[in-house]
This record gives structure tokens, C-alpha cells and sequence, in this order.
């Protein structure tokens, strides 16, 4: 272990036990860290946006004048313009067209992305199980299959309902019909189950760093006592 | 008892010494409660339920049980006591000065003198009465209106059936409210110097006693905080807690037990012998309020229990008494705070909560630490992975020497331990079955992790491509048909020629813009994930709908997918110490559990006895 | 005054809408696609870039005004400065700028996660008593209790087949309420999409 090491090694214990101080409550030293921890972060990430997308990007085909690249790279480079402008507090408004032209692109993304990813995919795959193409397969009815089927079908649906009419409650504020009370109550139960197995993987993750962080300490002092 | 009332300057009528009011004409008795910035109580007055002829009919009630009470002394001859009290009688009203206490009077002179004093003393009521919601408040009137019917009620109902003999009024001890009490102990050379209390005849002494042993055995009985505690004053005295006040309100059940105590107390046949250490009966009726308002001691919840006066005096003194008290309190508070500053009302229930968090938190690290120390690691037995982890581990296994395998680094250094671990046995095994690897981050710090990564797997290093912009260059690879888009880094090639994509990820975002913005142009088996815990409940539809190739999660998976790909010669994380931190978990929710069912049931217990 | 209000909204359906077309379209519009795309991944590393001048300007005012905090404004710009100057002197890829960055967040940010592992034991004991029983709080606890029991691993380890098959069906019963929460995101930003699209959500303020 060289110096470097061990300097880097006090330095990680010093801002371990400045974040672990939270258990005192909010301090001094928590925050020291959490800043601490903001600005090294930005401060690198500035600089690979900066060197990794910005010069390539948009600097170099500037500096090629006359090309196809020059002429459409004065796009962004108005767009970006127009962005930094937004640090003049006068001139905060002229932001909104790149913001505009980012959000237009997004919720396209968006549009284009989640019905083919996400929504078409997981509809199909609870319609797909009552697919009388199945049953052929099978050679007759896989009740099992099918009752798993159904189960699946009542659980999402039931879930959906439960976001659905918990917000229509929440604007509402009226009684709700006993049937879909009770649609709502088996969704209540099936994200109980899915928030229970979040809660659990969330806390395996913290736990994991916990004693990784632990046993990142108990060897830097075991090297350090041998040398 | 004569020797204590006071006379009206006003209307020249008999008072309680208490009264900060005369009860005939309404006119002040007391200059010193007037506080100024400290508005008037005037719920009471307001309250719907009290209309003016009940007043004037409590009052009459109450002055005629006075008129018992002095004829019952004189009856029991106590004639010394009584001509004592005559000569405080016949005193006029100038000869108030001379019984003003020294702190009291010492506290005009100085409201007198110091403007700047009596202005922040004023600020100090006012910021008291500020603390005090006007819901809050409203809650508390209503309560304490019901109260007084109840008790009013009460003591009609006990005056027709069981006349007995007034007892003394047991607010006082010696003559002596309890509030003054409170203020003489914080100021002990004022009572030195001048002792206001007499000596009570020997039998309203023994009566007393009598009082105070009965309220002493109800409080035994009732449980004081060094005696068993009966679960029906547990709710009062989490109730008195600082965390509970706020959440508990006074329940009218509990007033019918403070009022069979009241009973068990005026019967002193039935007491045993008097204790002289027994303490001094208070005015319990007004403890609640009190409590409500954030003034009553952490004490009160088990001072309701204790004996009042007689019932018939209840209602008439308890108009009174209510604005009195609070004006007693609010004096004792700001004589405590002189000098101090106010501390804001949440500061206690944050600290509170954070005892506990640091309690748990120090016991956690603590067993995680026993744990790694002196437990040894146990060697892994042969487990078999739920489906998703499997069928990586078969799609891992279809791979063969010259494969491509994009591995795009998607997560945090926050759970670099935990991808790590899951990721370090695949990727060497991947290098040692001669597959080649290109290595992508859509994350700034995925840069340096990418290279910690490859040491702890022991391969060697590769480069590292930056793809920016997210889900719009996630968009812009899965669209790259030649490979030579500006967008995306040199030696990325087109998605469709690899033959796994292999996502590190410790986000839900990161995974679904690969599923949506890539996975629609690719075939079903080429998104493999190796992710964090967190993300297992979401990736398990992906993979049940077939847009996943598979994908394992957490480190117990990590581990089983290691010992099938046969790469357990790097070293993984502690099971042992993860296995402890997920039973302290366990029993943490469990522990939670049970006092929320021990809270729930003493919450139903002063119900009971109504039902 | 509205042509200020409707530029923008112009700018982004027309961005949207052209994204869409030539996403669907395919071939005829794929040319431009990459450079709309291009353009849009610039536009978004330089609206992050201004995010952070903007940061680094409001605490660069704190500590000039010597406002409350200005100690800890002072430790970022500082923070930030060290970093950011380094990487440029140095280069982003330079081994031990990176192993220096590595050893400022690593400790910060896996203590920050562990952190949040003793927080949450905390909150496991409260969860009950401050959110009292439901349906959904009820069948969270056994879930929770069910799943940490199962990543304990001390039950697949008996390798008895029927309890592995009850495990593996227990792991499987998640996806219900997953598939329910990726459904109604999903259905959630796809609309705010079509908002955007329409005029209807401008997110870009006004």
C-alpha cells in the first residue's frame, strides 16, 4: 500500500463517517458531504458532456466551414445559444424554443417507444394465454394454464382499477359502487405483494452497499496494520 | 374554609381565592392575570351548550354547597378555624397588598419598571397562544363543555341521591392552589419570607388526609410511574408523551373513572391511615385542557385520576377555574422561561424519532460487523435459480468464442459493490469461453466504473464508449443500420449484429428505454440484464411477455449464476453478514407489528367498560 | 404576446411529429432521423450544462452575498472547481484523475445507499403504526416478510422440489402488480406525450 493509497483510503473514511453522522441527525459534516458530493459529481460530468458530446459534436464541424457538417451543426449551435442565455435572469425566456424542441423530441420518443416496449407487449402477453392457438397446441384446455391466466387478467385488471378510481376518488371524493370497491381492494392487494418484493430488493441493494462499504473499512485497516 | 374566600371590592361578596373573577358581578379580582398580548379564553362563553342561566344556576349551587360546608365545620366545632377565616372576611379589600405574595410582587414591579421585560414576557404568551391551533382549540372547548355537563350531570344526580358532607376543596393543600405551589417552588425565598397558608383545623386536616390517602390509593390502584401501571392509564400516559399529544385526544370515558375515584375519595372510612408524604390533590378537571394545549406537565395523564372536590363545587368553580388555571400556567411557563429561548414545538418529536433511528441504526452495524468479524463464510450449497436467472444462464451458455457481447454499464457507484458482484463471474467467464466484449455506459461515471469493474473481474481492459443523451441515443444505436452514426461511439456496431446485449443496470428508467427504444427493432433473445435487487418485481413482466432473454438479480442469484457458469474463484460478498442484516430486518417488521397490535388494543380497552 | 406562446408549442409538435413520421415511415426519412436526433442529444448535454453553470452561478451569488450557508456553497464551487479543472488539464480518461473522483463518490455515494439501509430498518418499525391497517399496508408486510425470508436462501438450500416449486410460484406473484404498475406508467407517459404533442402540457414553462 503507497501513500496514495492510504490517502485515499482516510479520505473515503472521513466522508463515510461524515454521511453515516445522519444517524444524529441532519449535521454539519452530512452536509459538508452531500456538497462535497454535488459538486465533484457536476464538476465531472460537466466535463465529459463537455469533452465527450460538445466538442465533437457540435465544435468540430464548426471549425470545418463550408461542409454539410458545418451548415448543420449551426442548428445546435443555436439551440445552445439560446440556452445559455437562460443564465442572463433578463433573458430566461429565450430557453424555450431548444426546451420546447427537447420536449417535442422526448414525447415523440415516447409515443413511438412505450406502446411497442411496454403496453402492447404486456396486454398481449395476458391476452395471449386465453389464445385458442394454445389450447390447440395443448391438445385441449390447460386449465391450470388457463386459471393462472385468469388470475394473472384479474390481478392487472384489478390494479388498474385501483389506480384508476383511487384518483377519481381523490377528485370526486364520492361513494364508490361496492363492485368496484371490491376490484379495487384485490388491485390494493396484489401491489401490496409487488411493493412488499420492492421493498425487500431495495433494502438487499442498501444492505449490500452497507457491507460492502464494511468490508471496504475492515481490509483498508487490516493492510494498514500489515503494512 | 371561610378563612379563604375573599371578598369583592366590587359588590363586596364572597369569592373562592382562586377566582380571578367575582361570581356575582363578573368584576376582575385579580389584576395579575392580565397578561398583556394574551387574549382572553373566551371559548367557554362562546360555547353553545352553556347558555347564561346554567351559569347562574352552577353558581348558586356552588354557593349553597359552601353554606353546608361552613356549617358543617362549625357544627364539628371548628370554631378557631372559622374565626380566622372571619378576620380574613372582614379585611378590606386595601389589605390585598399585604397578602401579595413577594415573587408576585416582585413580578409587578418589575412589568412596572421594565417595559422591555413586560414585552417579552408578553411576546412569550402570545407565542404560546400562537403554538395553539384554532382547530385545536376548538376541539378542546367542545371537549371541556361536554365535560362539565357530564360532571354537572354527575353532581346533581349525586346531591338527590347520597347527600353527604362537603369535604374540603381539594385543589387546595393548606389552603394553598396548586398552581401557587408550582410557582412557590420556583421561587422558595418568596414563600420563606412570606407563608400565605395556615394550618387547617386538626379535622379538616384529618379529612384531608383522609383525601389524600384515598387519592393515593386510587393512584396506586391507577399506577404512578414508580407503581404497576393498568393499561387503561397507559393510554393516558402515552397520551402525555410528546410524540402522542398531539395525535390523542381526551376521550369523555376516562372522566367517568376520574369521577369513581372522585367517589372512592370522599369516603375516608374507607381509606387506611393517613401518610403524611401523600402529595396535595389537584384540580384534575382541568389537566386534559391543559394537556391539549401543550401546558400540562408529562405528570398530568396520571394526576386525572386523583380526586377532585366535591361534585357540587365542580361546576361552579370549574368556569372559573378553566381561565384561571391556564393564566396559573401560562405565568408558571413564562417565569420558567425567562432568560430562555423558545424551542420550536417539533424539535422534541424529531429528536425523538431520531433516538430510535440512531438506536437501530447503531444496532444494525453493530451485528453487521459481529457478523463479518467472527462468523467464518459458509461455503455455497447447491441451489438452483428461480426462471429468469436460469434462462440467462442458458442464454449465456448458447455463447460461443468469437460471439460479440455489447456490455452496457448503466448504474450508479451507489450499487457498484452489488453489480460488481453479480457481474465480475459472467464477464470472466465470457473472456475465458473467448467471447469478445465492447463495453457502453450511458452514465458520465460509467467511464471509471467500467474500470473497476474489469479488474474485479479480472479481464483485461477494454475501452469504454460514451453514448450520450439517453433514451434519444439509446433510440439513435438501436437505429444505427451501418454502425457509422455520429451519435454513437466508434466501434459500436449495429445492435442486430451482437449476439447478447447485457445490461448492468440499477435503474427501472435505464431498462425500460432499452426495452422500448431498442428492443422493438431487435429480436426477442437479445436483452440479457444483470441488475440490482431493486429491479427485480419490475423486470419480471418483461421477461414473462418474452422481451428478455433473462436476467438475474441481486447477489444471491448473482452468486447461483456464478457457481453454474463455474466462476466462483473470485471472491463474492459476505452471505453470512447479509443474511443477519436481512433478519434484523425481519424482526424489525415484526417488532413493528406487534406494538402497532399492543397500541391498537390498549386504544380499545377505555372503551370497554362504556360498551 | 401569443405568437411568443405559440412558437414554441409549433417547435416541439413539429420536432414530434417529425421524429414520428420518420420513424415509421422508415427509409425515406432515416437521414434526417439521425440528425434530428443528433441535434436533440446536443441540445439535451447543453441544457445539462447550463443546469449546472446555473447551480455553480446561485451558490458562486450565496457566497458574494455572504448568505446563510455560504460555507457550504463555498465546498461546492470548490468541490466542483477541482473536479472540473482537472478533468480538462488532465482528460476525462486520465487513470488517476479517475481513481481521485473514484475515491471522492464511491465512499459518498455507497455510504449514502447504506445509509438508507439503517433509515429504513428505522421506518420498518414505524411503517405499521403510522400508516395503520389496510389491505395494501397488510399484504405489503406479508409480502415483505414472505420475500426477505426467501432472499435469506436458507430454504432453497434444502432443495426439497415441492418447496422450491412453492418459491418459485411466490416469486412469480409480483409480476401481477408489476405488470399493473408498467401498464398504468406507461399509459401515464405515453398521454403526456400525446399532451405535449397537442399544446395541451408545455413543460418548457411559459
Amino acid at each position: 500500500m503507497n501513500a496514495m493509497d492510504i490517502v485515499l483510503g482516510i479520505i473515503g473514511i472521513a466522508l463515510s463517517v461524515m454521511i453515516f453522522s445522519y444517524l444524529l441527525g441532519d449535521n454539519f459534516f452530512f452536509r459538508v458531504a452531500l456538497y462535497i458530493l454535488v459538486g465533484v459529481s457536476s464538476g465531472y460530468a460537466a466535463a465529459v458532456l463537455l469533452t465527450k458530446v460538445i466538442l465533437p459534436r457540435l465544435i468540430e464541424p464548426l471549425k470545418q466551414s463550408g461542409t454539410d457538417a458545418f451548415w448543420l451543426a449551426l442548428v445546435p449551435l443555436v439551440l445552445c445559444l439560446l440556452l445559455s442565455l437562460m443564465l442572463i435572469p433578463r433573458l430566461v425566456k429565450a430557453g424555450t424554443l431548444p426546451l420546447a424542441f427537447l420536449a417535442g423530441a422526448g414525447a415523440a420518443v415516447a409515443i413511438a417507444g412505450i406502446p411497442r416496449g411496454t403496453l402492447a407487449p404486456q396486454l398481449l402477453s395476458v391476452v395471449n394465454r386465453f389464445s385458442p392457438e394454445l389450447l390447440r397446441e395443448n391438445a385441449g384446455a390447460d386449465w391450470g394454464g388457463i386459471l393462472e391466466a385468469l388470475f394473472i387478467l384479474l390481478g392487472v385488471v384489478s390494479v388498474l382499477f385501483y389506480f384508476h378510481h383511487r384518483l377519481s376518488r381523490k377528485s370526486a371524493g364520492a361513494q364508490r359502487p361496492p363492485l368496484v370497491e371490491g376490484i379495487s381492494s384485490v388491485g390494493q392487494l396484489f401491489l401490496g405483494i409487488t411493493l412488499g418484493m420492492l421493498f425487500v430488493g431495495f433494502y438487499s441493494a442498501a444492505l449490500t452497499a452497507l457491507i460492502a462499504r464494511m468490508v471496504w473499512l475492515k481490509e483498508f485497516i487490516l493492510a494498514l496494520l500489515t503494512g | 374554609m371561610s378563612a379563604e374566600l375573599i371578598l369583592c371590592p366590587h359588590c363586596g361578596k364572597e369569592n373562592l381565592p382562586q377566582a380571578t373573577r367575582c361570581v356575582y358581578c363578573g368584576e376582575d379580582l385579580e389584576e395579575l392575570f392580565r397578561i398583556e398580548g394574551v387574549e382572553d379564553n373566551t371559548a367557554l362563553q362562546d360555547e353553545p351548550g352553556i347558555s347564561t342561566a346554567d351559569l347562574v344556576e352552577a353558581l348558586r349551587q356552588a354557593d349553597s354547597q359552601k353554606d353546608e360546608k361552613t356549617g358543617a365545620a362549625d357544627r364539628n366545632g371548628q370554631n378557631e378555624a372559622a374565626d380566622s377565616g372571619g378576620e380574613t372576611e372582614s379585611e378590606p379589600p386595601a389589605g390585598e397588598d399585604e397578602q401579595t405574595p413577594e415573587w408576585l410582587a416582585r413580578i409587578r414591579k418589575r412589568a412596572q419598571q421594565e417595559e422591555d421585560a413586560a414585552g417579552e414576557l408578553t411576546r412569550k404568551g402570545s407565542s404560546l397562544d400562537t403554538a395553539r391551533s384554532e382547530d385545536h382549540q376548538g376541539r378542546v372547548d367542545q371537549e371541556f363543555a361536554s365535560w362539565i355537563a357530564r360532571i354537572r350531570e354527575n353532581a346533581r344526580r349525586e346531591n338527590l341521591l347520597t347527600p353527604k358532607p362537603a369535604a374540603d376543596s381539594a385543589e387546595s393543600e393548606g389552603g394553598v392552589p396548586e398552581w401557587l405551589r408550582k410557582v412557590r417552588e420556583l421561587q422558595p425565598e418568596a414563600e420563606e419570607e412570606e407563608p400565605l397558608a395556615e394550618e387547617p383545623a386538626p379535622e379538616e386536616a384529618e379529612l384531608k388526609e383522609g383525601q389524600n390517602d384515598a387519592a393515593e390509593q386510587v393512584r396506586a390502584e391507577e399506577g404512578e410511574p414508580n407503581k404497576e401501571t393498568s393499561p387503561d392509564e397507559n393510554v393516558w400516559e402515552s397520551a402525555s408523551a410528546p410524540e402522542e399529544a398531539l395525535e390523542t385526544e381526551p376521550e369523555p370515558e376516562p372522566v367517568r373513572e376520574h369521577e369513581e375515584a372522585a367517589e372512592e375519595a370522599q369516603t375516608p372510612a374507607e381509606t387506611p391511615e393517613a401518610e403524611e408524604s401523600a402529595p396535595a390533590p389537584k384540580t384534575p378537571e382541568l389537566e386534559p385542557v391543559l394537556e391539549e394545549l401543550g401546558l400540562a406537565a408529562a405528570s398530568a395523564a396520571v394526576e386525572l385520576e386523583e380526586k377532585p372536590a366535591s361534585s357540587a363545587e365542580l361546576g361552579a368553580d370549574l368556569l372559573l377555574l378553566r381561565r384561571q388555571k391556564e393564566n396559573a400556567q401560562i405565568l408558571m411557563n413564562l417565569i420558567g422561561e425567562e432568560g430562555r429561548g423558545l424551542p420550536p414545538a417539533k424539535t422534541q418529536r424529531v429528536s425523538g424519532r431520531g433516538w430510535y433511528r440512531f438506536i437501530l441504526g447503531i444496532f444494525l452495524l453493530l451485528v453487521l460487523a459481529a457478523v463479518l468479524v467472527f462468523v467464518p463464510e459458509a461455503k455455497p450449497g447447491q441451489v438452483e435459480n428461480p426462471a429468469p436467472a436460469a434462462a440467462l444462464k442458458e442464454a449465456l451458455g448458447r455463447l460461443a468464442s468469437g460471439d460479440k457481447v455489447l456490455v452496457v454499464l448503466e448504474y450508479q457507484a451507489a450499487d457498484s459493490a452489488e453489480l460488481e458482484q453479480i457481474t465480475a463471474p459472467v464477464l470472466k467467464a465470457l473472456q475465458t469461453r473467448g467471447v469478445e466484449m465492447q463495453f457502453l455506459t450511458t452514465h458520465p461515471n460509467g467511464l471509471w466504473l467500467a474500470d473497476a469493474l474489469m479488474r474485479k473481474a479480472d479481464i483485461p481492459a477494454h475501452e469504454t464508449g460514451f453514448l450520450a443523451g439517453g433514451k434519444l441515443g439509446v433510440l439513435a444505436a438501436a437505429l444505427n443500420p451501418d454502425g457509422e452514426s455520429a451519435l454513437v461511439p466508434a466501434g459500436v456496431e449495429k445492435l442486430e449484429n451482437y449476439a447478447l446485449i447485457l445490461l448492468l443496470e440499477d435503474s427501472q428508467m435505464d431498462i425500460q428505454n432499452w426495452i422500448e427504444q431498442a428492443g422493438p427493432w431487435l429480436s426477442a433473445d437479445k436483452i440479457g440484464v444483470l441488475a440490482s435487487s431493486q429491479n427485480a418485481a419490475l423486470l419480471l413482466p418483461y421477461y414473462d411477455a418474452g422481451q428478455l432473454a433473462g436476467f438475474a438479480a441481486g447477489t444471491t442469484e448473482g452468486r447461483v449464476l456464478a457457481q453454474a457458469l463455474d466462476r466462483t474463484d473470485l471472491p463474492s460478498a459476505p452471505s453470512r453478514a447479509f443474511q443477519a442484516g436481512l433478519l434484523v430486518m425481519i424482526a424489525v417488521i415484526l417488532l413493528g407489528v406487534l406494538s402497532k397490535v399492543e397500541a391498537d388494543s390498549g386504544a380499545r380497552r377505555p372503551k370497554e367498560p362504556e360498551a | 404576446m401569443a405568437v411568443k406562446k405559440t412558437v414554441p408549442v409549433l417547435v416541439a409538435a413539429a420536432a414530434a411529429l417529425f421524429i414520428l413520421a420518420a420513424l415509421f415511415l422508415g427509409e425515406p426519412l432515416a437521414g434526417w432521423l439521425g440528425i434530428v436526433l443528433n441535434w436533440a442529444v446536443i441540445t439535451a448535454s447543453a441544457a445539462l450544462l447550463v443546469a449546472i453553470a446555473a447551480l455553480i452561478l446561485t451558490h458562486l451569488r450565496n457566497v458574494l452575498g455572504g448568505k446563510r450557508g455560504f460555507l457550504f456553497s463555498l465546498i461546492l464551487i470548490s468541490a466542483f472547481l477541482a473536479s472540473f479543472i482537472g478533468a480538462l488539464v488532465l482528460g476525462v480518461d486520465n487513470g488517476e484523475y479517475l481513481r481521485w473522483v473514484a475515491a471522492v463518490q464511491l465512499p459518498l455515494e455507497s455510504s449514502l445507499l447504506g445509509l438508507a439501509a439503517l433509515v429504513m430498518t428505522a421506518a420498518a418499525l414505524q411503517i405499521f403504526r403510522n400508516r395503520g391497517w389496510s389491505l395494501l399496508t397488510i399484504s405489503f408486510g406479508i409480502s415483505a416478510l414472505v420475500f426477505l425470508v426467501i432472499a435469506l436462501g436458507l430454504l432453497q438450500a434444502l432443495n426439497i422440489p415441492l418447496l422450491t416449486a412453492v418459491l418459485n410460484y411466490l416469486q412469480r406473484l409480483p409480476l401481477i402488480g408489476a405488470r399493473g404498475l408498467l401498464i398504468g406508467i406507461g399509459l401515464g407517459a405515453l398521454l403526456m406525450g400525446l399532451r405535449v404533442v397537442l399544446g395541451l402540457e408545455r413543460p418548457w414553462g411559459e
